[in-house]
């Protein structure tokens, strides 16, 4: 019983970590690749790179700050680590793609 | 974390305050007093206890100074005087580093350079980067803090049903904690669109640093690159020939101010001086407007033509607008003040909300035996708020009883008071974690209080500015941080006292909860 119990604990303390980590680390990666993401596709839609990156890094905190809320906020973990996980790897592929294309 | 999404956020408004607070504490702090951090540097420099009015400098004449002291192949630069920064300076490289040499602006004598760091090399490098700058992490985790005081912020609005009410509560209740958590929501309140504008364009100001993802989709060669292409950096290369007689720098800068809209100018730095491409880049003063611009002109310094004028996207304007807000360098006294006072609020806003963590907590803990927790959150409380004014005050102290030239161990004078800083800070947390709770507040208070009056008196016993002396004088900046001071005292003491009185008329239950004989202690 006892041993259920710190086990029980256990899983609680690594779902806080967890959580921790989804708010301040997750939250940020895929915001950081949102703002790689959005400058890309500025400057392949035409905007002054200079212009898409000042405007882009700015509202880039307002949305890392937003992200770690809902990441406070959402009830499943899962959902948590599938949103994140998946912004972030689609806001690198959109962001970094087209230069490692062209550089290729 | 919760069953609402109120729930959660306030989990998350709780936890994050808890655990970034010593550091969000310690940055609200050093940067209130940034506010002042020319008069700080006056009062604690006291060889720079110049008046400026203001009239323009010719700088020609520090020409022959400069080539004397800088090696040909650096660049040099002359900083011009501003009513806060009444002296100017050359910086220049020298053999052990980079070095200034300081002048009256008045007589262009040289005046002995300033021995301490003060508030622009001390505090305000604190304030952004904590001077921890191994693989910058004291930078990240500033930004890291910034980021979640825009967090709390927000989460704070969202947690609270009765925002408006909530404003205009305060219950003087014998309760502490119905007291301090009216303190901390009419602090967070008043002084809301301040503190999360601050937070913001503290991150904005260092964007390219905080998200490198964009800089390396955006610009070739990094963070370089980035500064280059935006800021339209000119340069051109030595061409290893010796240049004509150089041209009138005080021409160079009559030509810049019709430029700038009549601006006048800030800063004028010489690049490869006596070769055949040498050239001159005069940079605007930025006291007369919020947009902290930079607007660098290029002269050719042979003959004195304009080479580039810099041009910069309007987003970048913005951007440099929302870094003026949060430097508040520009001249406007009203502002300075209210960004100061607010600045304290969010001191207040911090340091109530820790109180409240202990509060509202400290029944329920020591009825169940689990005190550990509550004990390290106490003193991590009084270390982190309290201590800190204490060790700033002892920075002022220090700086004062030092005598000229002062070393110890291989550390110069503005080393030993920076090491008094944090040695007295470390000690203000261990005394708060042995004496705990509202003893080692009152102490604390009471300590800040001797102290903040020792500065006062030590000062016009070293320099002989007394405050009315200072005023007569003119010398506003030393005689506003005297007066500053006084009023630090005032506020310790009473607060100090007022914390007494409270022990000493609380219940006796309260009074020695830890006692082996409890209640029955007189």
């Amino acid at each position: 019983m006892a041993s259920a119990q710190s086990s029980l604990r256990l899983l609680d303390a690594g779902r806080i970590v967890l959580r921790v980590v989804g708010i301040a680390v997750g939250a940020y990666v895929a915001s950081a690749a949102l703002v790689a993401a959005a400058v890309a596709l500025l400057i392949l839609a035409g905007v002054d790179k200079r212009d898409a990156f000042t405007v882009c890094s700015i509202l880039g905190f307002a949305v890392y700050v937003a992200l770690a809320l809902w990441a406070a906020a959402v009830r499943r973990l899962s959902v948590l680590f599938g949103v994140l996980g998946l912004t972030t790897v689609l806001g690198a592929a959109l962001g970094f793609l087209p230069a490692f294309v062209g550089r290729a | 974390m919760g069953a609402t999404v109120r729930e959660s956020l306030n989990w998350l408004h709780t936890w994050t305050g808890l655990v970034v607070g010593v550091l969000l504490f310690a940055i609200v702090w050093t940067g209130t007093l940034c506010v002042f951090d020319r008069e700080i540097d006056r009062w604690m420099n006291p060889s720079t206890r110049l008046v400026y009015n203001g009239e323009p400098v010719s700088i020609d004449g520090l020409r022959a100074e400069a080539e004397k002291l800088a090696p040909r192949a650096a660049p040099w630069a002359i900083v011009l005087p501003t009513p806060r920064d009444p002296f100017l300076w050359i910086g220049y490289r020298a053999r052990t580093g980079f070095d200034r040499k300081f002048f009256d602006p008045a007589t262009l004598k040289p005046v002995t350079a300033p021995e301490s760091w003060a508030g622009t090399r001390f505090l305000f490098p604190f304030h952004y980067s904590l001077h921890i700058k191994i693989w910058n992490l004291g930078t990240w985790l500033v930004g890291f803090a910034g980021a979640a005081m825009v967090a709390l912020c927000v989460s704070g609005v969202i947690i609270h049903r009765k925002i408006f009410a909530d404003f205009f509560t305060l219950r003087r209740s014998r309760q502490p904690q119905r007291l301090l958590l009216d303190l901390h929501n009419g602090a967070g309140t008043l002084g809301f669109l301040f503190h999360i504008v601050m937070a913001f364009t503290g991150l904005t100001i260092l964007a390219s640093v905080y998200f490198p993802s964009g800089v390396w989709v955006a610009f070739d060669g990094g963070r370089a690159g980035y500064v280059r292409d935006t800021y339209d950096v000119f340069s051109r290369p030595r061409l290893g020939q010796p240049g004509g007689p150089p041209a009138s720098l005080d021409a160079m800068v009559e030509t810049a101010r019709k430029e700038w809209d009549r601006l006048g100018p800030g800063l004028v730095r010489v690049f490869h001086d006596g070769d055949a491409n040498a050239y001159v880049e005069a940079r605007p003063s930025i006291e007369r407007e919020v947009e902290m611009r930079t607007d660098p002109i290029y002269f050719d310094a042979a003959t004195g033509a304009v080479l580039h004028r810099t041009q910069i996207r309007p987003t970048s304007q913005f951007q440099q607008y929302l870094t003026g807000l949060h430097f508040v360098q520009f001249r406007h006294w009203t502002l300075r003040w209210l960004f100061f006072g607010l600045g304290l609020l969010g001191c207040l806003l911090i340091a109530t909300g820790f109180l409240f963590w202990v509060e509202s907590r400290r029944k329920a803990h020591e009825a169940a035996g689990r005190v550990a927790g509550l004990r390290l959150v106490e003193g991590l409380a009084v270390g982190s708020t309290m201590g800190l004014v204490v060790a700033t005050f002892a920075f002022f102290v220090i700086n004062r009883l030092l005598p000229s030239g002062a070393t110890w161990f291989g550390a110069a004078r503005y080393e030993l008071e920076i090491w008094t800083f944090f040695a007295v800070w470390l000690l203000a947390f261990i005394h708060g974690w042995l004496r705990r709770g509202s003893v080692a507040w009152s102490e604390q208070c009471w300590v800040a209080a001797g102290l903040a009056a020792l500065a006062v008196a030590l000062n016009a016993l070293t320099t002989g500015d007394h405050i009315p002396r200072a005023l007569a004088n003119g010398k506003l900046a030393v005689a506003g941080m005297d007066l500053m001071l006084l009023a630090a005292v005032a506020a310790a003491a009473a607060t100090a006292w007022r914390l007494h009185r409270r022990r000493l008329f609380a219940a006796p239950e309260r009074r020695h909860p830890h006692h082996p004989l409890g209640s029955q202690v007189p």
